[in-house]
């Protein structure tokens, strides 16, 4: 750990930091065990180049045929490992502070970027992580070194919440920002202007990106489960309201089902995986079914 | 009602409340939640708006249930008949024992309309029962849902000895039934032989009548005979010579009164000892005028000490008439051996025996040596060292005044039911008397006035009244052949106050009466003098009686010590009564309470009386009346005979007598135009169709149990609305 920075990070998110770093890989291990090929090998698996061996790469990469030959330590490049980076993007909004059960849906989020950031970076991909609400809040570059991570986790554990949010600027501006194509991995509950958010989302498609959406929602929003008289205070903008759910239980569910569906359609429409994520469900349980997704996806593309 | 709608408040204050009762949940999809309320906000509204209404109607008509309401118009009876409160007040005066013509005495026929009354009250009324004599019996005093039981307390109900009186009973019924707060129609059943008597204060009943019109209805239910019957009655029993010394021929005043209206020839009366079944004596009775009485007297001696029932009937009942209780008459007498009195002689100077105080006294009540009364003379200075309680009577004639000591022992001598008689004199320091003896310890019943008359001359003087006796001593005056007191003169006296309205400080004493008055000369012309200022008075003290004169025991003042003719009965009942007034009352109107004084270690002791009209002992357990130990027996409510025994005491019975109210054996009726005329009369027969006379003054059908049913309706509505209002949409 980079003794400056911890200094600067207070003893709780500290601990935070390690809890999140333990769980993504008791996460990714738990899932690994007893696979003979393991669902999260290779992001990319392309050979591109060799480069210099340096002080803490893998030394399974090692290409012992040139060592043998030159006498010197080289290491094997992919290609995709080379061309791709993964910009993870955790919607940091006060929406995202909602959660019923354990987590909040921005503890959610964070675990998945947590999960994401470190099955990438034992990949020997690169991840950038950006944490937004309506302005980027915080942002780790590109890097694919391991130890990488443990920023990562610190920002993630770092960071409490913000106010409102506008995602779709935050794709746009992204998408200026990052040229080279890169995977885009947007973790959000998406209570915002569905539209400019698909605009957001075809900005970013159309430079070449892929993105991926982990539509983070908390099991209350999917059910709307409230009885008796109840006070709902709005987390943004809108004020409170009070109401009976039960009397209007099937109008809510019809019209979060409807605005679901959008979002899914309008990712499907452009190419864009979309994950839907209830927050009560077990994290493993998600992953897992999206990396092997993921991976009959991409043999379906190497065939 | 009013208070019932104004808690239709109440849904609207619970539903505004309950707006405030909520849950606060921090959430994040605002947006759908505000699209779905503004989705269903109109619905919503209604909805409230309708279970709004429907909890305010519920609270409306429940309290409309309450009210009990009911239509006028309805006349089937499918709606219910409207509940009423109602008191059944059955007559049951001795004149209710009556037999009518055909076997049936008229309190029958009372219980059984009484039990047709309550027949005809619609399910779920209430009633009342009350008995109605001079006296109030409340069997049920307060109405009762239960009409079994109403029903039972008519058939145990019994006729009493009592006379009639119909107000107190309709008064106690109105001032129950008015105060209930209900809307249920109240009526008063009063179920009578219509006696005249019983209708005195017909005006006062008419008036209670027309004070609750419109919320009372009242009922007249005549039963018995239509026609007043005639009566004859043994109406009165005394014993004229007040005392009752064994082995004497004792001489009992009995009066008979004929109620009807014609003459009754040769009456026969009996006199009977105890329950000898041939009579001791007997008289006939030439003639009884109607509407008049005539006294006779009838003679036995009694041979031994003790307590004897007398009892004067007519020889033949049936030859009198239907009316049984009134045919005889009771008396229970103590026979004495002898009777011993104190005279405390204040003026003893004069060296002939006859210029004492007490010798005109002592010759009076014990003319021969042997005599059963016997007399002891003191001075008064010897007072403190006789022992008063062998003595039934003292008497002070003369006396100056008391020492401290002295009024102890007479205040002792009281509370042992002891009898004084004070006679003033010259020597009497009237200032003392008046406030010691009348003033501080209310002994004496009246102060002395200051003394009228001058003694030194026999033209001016007063007499005794010849007339109007209401004492019981001096009662049988009103029969001239018993004698006359009004010949005796009195030259001087000391006036006697008649009115001593205040009920005086000290517990034990009671109110004076009037034994004896003076009566002014008639007027030229008239043949009656004037009723004037008592002669003789009296009080009760503790369980005693003292007796006050106005004038002079001997002849200094009056010439009344020297009528033997005159003095000795008075002085004899005088005496008597003390003697009566010690054996506890054995001689008691109908209502009036059987007491015996116990001693103060007695406080425990149970007695019982056996009441032998029907048959049943009534046990008595021990109360403290003026701190002393009471048994009392009230229940003295039919005429005759009754045993008294102390638990445990049974060779010490004793019989007392209770006699029925006089007035009640007139029999005459009243007319039925004579009736209040705010009651409705119904003539008690067979065929009388009862249940439809009352009904239709009765409001009509009851609402209730159908605004009752719209309510369970109304709430079995809001409950599937609520539920259904609440469903997911």
């Amino acid at each position: 750990m980079d003794v400056q920075h911890a200094e600067l990070l207070d003893s709780e998110a500290i601990s935070r930091a390690e809890a999140l770093g333990l769980h993504a890989r008791y996460v990714v291990e738990g899932y690994m065990a007893g696979e003979h090929k393991s669902p999260y090998r290779g992001f990319a698996v392309e050979f591109a180049q060799h480069r210099e061996y340096t002080h803490g790469d893998d030394t399974r990469h090692v290409d012992w045929k040139v060592e043998a030959r030159t006498d010197r330590l080289f290491v094997k490049q992919y290609e995709q490992e080379t061309n791709y980076v993964a910009n993870i993007l955790l919607d940091g909004s006060e929406s995202m502070m909602y959660g019923s059960g354990d987590h909040t849906k921005l503890q959610y989020g964070k675990m998945i970027a947590a999960v994401l950031s470190f099955i990438i970076l034992q990949q020997r991909d690169a991840v950038a992580l950006g944490i937004f609400d309506e302005d980027m809040k915080d942002y780790a570059p590109r890097s694919d070194s391991r130890a990488s991570l443990h920023d990562i986790m610190t920002r993630l554990a770092a960071f409490d919440g913000s106010e409102v949010t506008d995602i779709a600027s935050i794709l746009h501006n992204m998408a200026v920002q990052t040229p080279r194509r890169g995977i885009f991995v947007l973790i959000s509950d998406f209570f915002d202007d569905e539209e400019a958010v698909m605009e957001g989302i075809q900005h970013l498609r159309f430079i070449g990106h892929e993105v991926i959406v982990f539509h983070t929602l908390d099991p209350y929003e999917l059910e709307f489960p409230f009885n008796g008289l109840v006070e709902f205070h709005g987390l943004e903008k809108i004020p409170r309201i009070l109401t009976r759910p039960a009397e209007i239980r099937h109008t809510y569910q019809r019209e979060f089902d409807a605005f679901q569906s959008r979002i899914k359609e309008g990712c499907e429409k452009n190419g864009v995986h979309y994950v839907l994520v209830d927050t009560s469900k077990p994290l493993a349980q998600i992953m897992s079914n999206y990396l092997s997704f993921r991976m009959r996806t991409s043999k379906g593309k190497q065939h | 009602m009013l208070a019932g709608i104004a808690a239709v408040s109440v849904p609207i204050i619970i539903h505004l409340l309950n707006r405030r009762k909520f849950k606060t949940v921090t959430w994040a999809a605002m947006k759908f939640i505000k699209l779905s309320v503004d989705q269903n906000q109109r619905r919503m509204r209604i909805e409230d708006l309708i279970l709004l209404l429907i909890r305010c109607a519920l609270v409306i008509l429940l309290a409309l249930a309450l009210a009990r309401p009911a239509s006028k118009d309805a006349a089937s009876d499918a709606l219910g008949q409207t509940k009423v409160t109602a008191f059944v007040i059955l007559d049951n005066s001795y004149s209710m024992d009556l037999q009518g013509r055909d076997g049936k005495n008229a309190f029958e026929e009372a219980r059984e309309a009484a039990q047709e009354t309550l027949k005809a009250l619609p399910s779920g009324s209430a009633v009342g029962v009350l008995l109605a004599s001079d006296i109030v019996q409340g069997l049920i005093d307060e109405p009762t849902y239960d009409l079994n039981q109403a029903e039972q307390a008519i058939k145990d109900a019994n006729v009493g000895h009592h006379a009639t009186d119909l107000y107190p009973a309709v008064e106690f019924a109105v001032k129950t039934l008015k105060p209930l707060q209900t809307a249920q129609p109240k009526e008063i059943y009063v179920i009578t032989d219509g006696q005249a008597s019983g209708w005195k204060q017909n005006s006062d009943i008419e008036n209670l009548i027309d004070k609750n019109k419109g919320a009372i209805n009242f009922y007249v239910l005549r039963v018995g005979e239509d026609d007043s019957q005639d009566n004859l009655a043994v109406t009165k029993m005394d014993i004229s010579s007040g005392l009752t010394p064994i082995n004497h021929p004792l001489r009992f005043e009995v009066e008979v009164a004929n109620h009807g209206t014609k003459e009754r020839q040769d009456v026969t009366v009996d006199l009977f000892v105890n329950d000898e079944s041939s009579p001791r004596d007997q008289v006939s009775i030439p003639s009884v005028p109607p509407g008049g009485t005539t006294t006779v007297p009838l003679f036995t001696r009694l041979d031994r000490e003790g307590y004897y029932a007398i009892r004067a009937a007519f020889k033949d009942p049936k030859q009198a008439d239907a009316l049984a209780a009134d045919n005889k008459n009771h008396l229970v007498v103590r026979a004495v051996k002898e009777l011993r009195v104190l005279l405390v002689d204040g003026d003893q100077q004069g060296a002939d025996i006859r210029d004492h105080e007490s010798f005109f006294l002592q010759v009076a009540l014990s003319p021969v040596a042997d005599h059963y009364v016997q007399v002891d003379v003191k001075t008064p200075g010897e007072l403190s060292q006789t022992g008063l309680e062998r003595y039934t009577a003292v008497i002070m004639a003369n006396v100056p005044s008391f020492k401290e000591s002295d009024i102890e022992l007479i205040q002792n001598y009281l509370r042992g039911g002891g009898g004084l008689i004070f006679y003033p004199g010259d020597k009497v320091d009237r200032d003392y008397y008046n406030e010691e003896l009348f003033s501080r310890h209310a002994i004496l019943p009246s102060p002395w006035g200051v003394p009228v008359g001058d003694p030194g001359q026999d033209e001016q003087y007063i007499e005794f009244q010849k007339r109007a006796f209401e004492h019981p001593v001096t009662s049988p005056w009103n029969n001239p052949e018993f004698g006359s007191l009004g010949s005796a003169r009195t030259f001087r006296w000391h006036p006697l106050e008649e009115k001593v309205e205040e009920q005086s400080k000290v517990k034990e004493s009671g109110l004076p009466r009037v034994v004896l008055r003076y009566e002014k000369k008639a007027a030229a012309g008239q043949e009656e003098g004037v009723l004037g200022g008592p002669a003789i008075m009296e009080r009760d003290w503790g369980e005693g009686k003292v007796y006050q004169f106005s004038s002079t025991a001997d002849t200094d003042w009056s010439d009344l010590p020297i009528r033997g003719a005159s003095v000795v009965p008075l002085v004899y009942r005088i005496i008597g009564s003390i003697q009566a007034n010690q054996d506890a009352g054995l001689n008691l109107r109908v209502g009036e309470p059987f007491r015996k004084t116990l001693a103060v270690h007695q406080s425990s002791a149970e007695g019982f009386v056996f009441d032998p009209g029907l048959s049943r002992t009534n046990n008595l357990t021990a109360q403290t009346i003026n701190e002393q130990p009471v048994l009392q027996f009230k229940d003295t409510h039919r005429a005759g005979f009754y045993d008294f025994q102390l638990k445990g005491d049974a060779a010490n019975r004793v019989r007392f007598a209770v006699q029925p109210d006089q007035r009640e054996s007139d029999l005459r009726k009243v007319d039925d135009g004579d009736l209040p005329a705010g009651a409705d009369l119904i003539r008690w027969d067979a065929n009388v169709d009862f249940q439809a006379a009352v009904q239709k003054k009765r409001i009509g059908a009851e609402l209730w149990l159908w605004v009752l049913g719209i309510v369970l309706l109304l709430a079995g509505l809001e409950t599937f609305l609520a539920q259904k209002f609440s469903q997911s949409k």
